[in-house]
């Protein structure tokens, strides 16, 4: 055992590890090629290829979780950095910022950040599952948010940022789960929670809450009496006021009617 | 160096190389809660946390394992590691969610994937019955997928629990189609065990609410403001309302029923009149034209109301209306109410004098035609109205033809806590008395009445709301028949 950990103490670090892989290549800086699986040690200018069906999850450094969905390709460089040569790639970044290179363009994927980055012949695509990445073009460098997607030509050229694009955040997210399963529970609990409903305060159906209108008033019995007006739906008011308005007899009333 | 021979040490369970860095360890782990072996992936994962408990993705792995394990305490102790070590991502959040609701946390749950802006969130969030994340998923019921599978499964569960049994056997046979179409065995079985239970429920659904405020009216009779100062009024306001839910073939049926009761405390001799008891009875039919849940429904309704003074000695108005409506569903968060109501009203003439409102001391029928437009956000919801109003009086002079229009909001700031407002305004012309050619605008009376409120409503405890709110009444019309009201009330309100 002590020399174990001596050895251990001596070995350069290694840049990360393949955790999960299925129909994976890995082929190392050596020019060796394997096929990828859980534990292998992954070092600097090692490829990781996913096949038509692939997927892998690679650990880079202590806290860069990296999901690689089918046909993608990517090189390792360090803990901190690898190239995306293809494909889509989710990244989830711990304390530290990751960088993945993308021909001349580069993701800056910001600590406390997850995001997911497409490589496609027609340009790249980058969208924030959760915190911020920075797309760096030939053009300049472009920051993206959650509810944003970001785009650039081929070539690194012509980026731009907008609105929407949870296509892409969730497209990786429904791989992942097709690969890992549900490894998180996330759909154990739905199923538990579907099969013994509990009363709770909230309808599927539309509801507006407190305030429902004069039709709503009419079919129901909770928001006042019989409503008159609309205004009664802004709250039914005391229903005195709405309901019986203090009045007198109506020959008082023509006789006040005349005397205008 | 003692420490990481202790960990390998510990790790030995684990059965990688003695070497093991803790990426292997990681590594391993995870392998073996893909595969099942829980407890063999909490022996690699601790030992991996161990070695670098700052990393997020050992601790994470960790809080799934451990949570797969029912270890709840340890599994939130995890995530929440993972969390402080830089794990943003929404699964990471969703992981804590589940973990806080096994603790029986809900409402710590919710708030959990509050920000987490992921469709997963919105489901374990609607699953826990928040509303907010109840609207964003309900567009994913359309999808073919499994997401939508999964989706139209927590809703119909959802509708199931609030006694909507309808709608929560269209929302399980729609999972069931889904869950088909996408081949998700286990949410076939699922949504047919949900089915199983819906038809074979308890067939009747209730709801039941008890309400007491104390008001403050600062002009309780409505006396114009050219008559006499007005005499502000203080008031116990109490009612009970309740509803009872049951399919009845292709409709759903409900039956209502509410009774109020008004108290002055203060200007007895003045206001004991105005001691109110009102019962209310409605009911009510839907009919959905057609399986999806977001497509039109049909209603009919009817509502009958009868008003009484000074605890029965006076026997102040009946009021009967109903009528067909028509409901759309515009787009997930948008949708559009046509009715056509008729009304009839009669006052009795033992109505308490007073010389200030009195077109509307009228026995009349009328008809209404509302067009309601419901719109609703993340955190906000809305409605517009707007309605034609006729009214055919006993006297011509009490003829009236008018329209209203009212806009309400409502911001639910937490899940406990909402706050709304509103404004309705009201035009009514009156008359004409004679002929209009001959007499002119004399023969006509306008009135002009502005309704504001503004109120908040927030959880006590998980089946008593504090309600405060205020309502603005202000009556534009001829000479000594304007006034002003303002009713401030602050109560409680139980929901069962």
């Amino acid at each position: 055992m002590i020399a174990v950990l001596a050895l251990l103490a001596v070995a350069a670090p290694p840049e990360g590890v393949v955790r999960v892989a299925f129909g994976t290549t890995l082929a190392r800086a050596s020019g060796a090629t394997i096929d990828g699986g859980t534990g292998q040690v992954l070092a600097a200018n090692d490829r990781v290829s996913t096949g038509d069906e692939g997927f892998a999850e690679l650990q880079l450094g202590r806290g860069a979780r990296l999901r690689l969905s089918a046909l993608t390709r990517v090189l390792v460089h360090d803990a901190d950095r690898l190239d995306l040569a293809s494909g889509r790639l989710w990244v989830q970044a711990g304390r530290e910022p990751f960088d993945v290179a993308i021909g001349a363009a580069r993701v800056r994927v910001e600590s406390r950040s997850s995001v997911a980055v497409e490589r496609a012949p027609t340009g790249v695509t980058v969208t924030v599952r959760a915190g911020r990445a920075t797309l760096a073009t030939l053009d300049g460098d472009l920051a993206v948010g959650v509810g944003q997607i970001a785009r650039s030509a081929s070539r690194g050229r012509g980026a731009a940022v907008r609105p929407g694009g949870r296509a892409l955040a969730d497209l990786v997210a429904f791989e992942s789960r097709e690969a890992l399963g549900d490894v998180l529970g996330f759909e154990t609990f739905l199923l538990e929670r579907a099969l013994s409903p509990r009363p709770g305060v909230a309808r599927a159906t539309v509801d507006t809450g407190p305030f429902t209108a004069y039709a709503d008033r009419v079919r129901g019995s909770r928001e006042g009496p019989a409503g008159l007006e609309l205004e009664d739906a802004i709250r039914p008011p005391p229903f005195f006021d709405d309901e019986v308005p203090p009045k007198g007899p109506n020959v008082r009333v023509d006789v006040t009617f005349q005397e205008e | 160096m003692i420490s990481a021979l202790l960990v390998l040490v510990g790790a030995a369970g684990c059965s990688v190389a003695t070497s093991s860095s803790a990426f292997e360890l990681g590594a391993e782990g995870l392998r073996r809660l893909l595969t099942d072996d829980v407890p063999g992936a909490l022996v690699c994962l601790e030992a991996a946390h161990e070695i670098d408990p700052d990393s997020p993705i050992y601790a994470r792995d960790l809080a799934a394992a451990a949570h797969r394990a029912q270890d709840h305490p340890r599994a939130l102790a995890a995530i929440e590691a993972a969390l402080a070590a830089g794990d943003a991502d929404p699964e990471a959040l969703v992981l804590r969610a589940t973990i806080l609701a096994a603790l029986g946390r809900d409402r710590d749950a919710i708030e959990a994937v509050d920000d987490a802006s992921s469709w997963e969130a919105d489901l374990v969030a609607a699953a826990l019955a928040d509303r907010t994340a109840v609207r964003r998923a309900i567009p994913l019921v359309d999808e073919r997928t499994r997401r939508g599978a999964m989706a139209s499964l927590t809703l119909a569960s959802l509708e199931a629990s609030q006694g909507s049994y309808q709608g929560a056997e269209r929302l399980a046979e729609l999972a069931l189609t889904r869950a088909g179409f996408v081949g998700a065995t286990e949410l076939v079985t699922a949504s047919r065990d949900l089915l199983g239970t819906i038809r074979g429920r308890d067939e009747v659904g209730y709801n039941l609410r008890l309400r007491s405020s104390f008001d403050h009216a600062t002009n309780p009779a409505f006396l114009a403001r050219s008559n006499e100062p007005s005499r502000a009024g203080l008031r116990m306001a109490f009612s009970i309302d309740g509803d009872v839910t049951a399919p009845l073939g292709p409709l759903t049926a409900q039956l209502g029923a509410r009774v109020d009761q008004h108290v002055y405390f203060t200007q007895r001799e003045t206001y004991d009149r105005l001691d109110i008891t009102a019962l209310t009875l409605s009911g009510a039919l839907s009919y959905p034209l057609s399986q999806h849940p977001s497509l039109a429904v049909l209603g009919l309704s009817a509502r009958f109301v009868d008003v009484h003074g000074d605890l029965f000695g006076t026997h102040f108005a009946t009021t009967i209306e109903g009528g067909p409506d028509l409901t759309l569903q515009l787009a997930a968060r948008l949708r559009l109410r046509l009715g056509l109501y008729g009304s009839a009203a009669d006052v009795i003439d033992t109505s308490p004098p007073d010389d200030v409102v009195s077109q509307l001391n009228r026995d009349r029928v009328g008809q209404r035609a509302v067009v309601t437009l419901y719109a609703e956000a993340d955190r906000i919801a809305g409605t517009v109205s707007a309605a034609f109003l006729h009214d055919d009086a006993l006297g011509d002079a009490f003829d009236a033809i008018g329209g209203e229009f009212s806009g309400r909001l409502v911001a639910y700031a937490t899940p406990d806590l909402s706050l709304y407002t509103g404004v309705g305004v009201t035009l009514r012309e009156y008359g004409p008395v004679g002929d209009l050619a001959i007499i002119g605008p004399a023969a006509t009376r306008t009135q002009l009445r502005i309704v504001a409120a503004l109120g908040v409503r927030a959880r006590f405890t998980d089946q008593v709301f504090v309600v405060v709110e205020d309502t603005w009444v202000n009556n534009q019309a001829r000479d000594l028949h304007e006034y002003v009201s303002n009713v401030l009330s602050v109560g409680a309100e139980v929901v069962f």
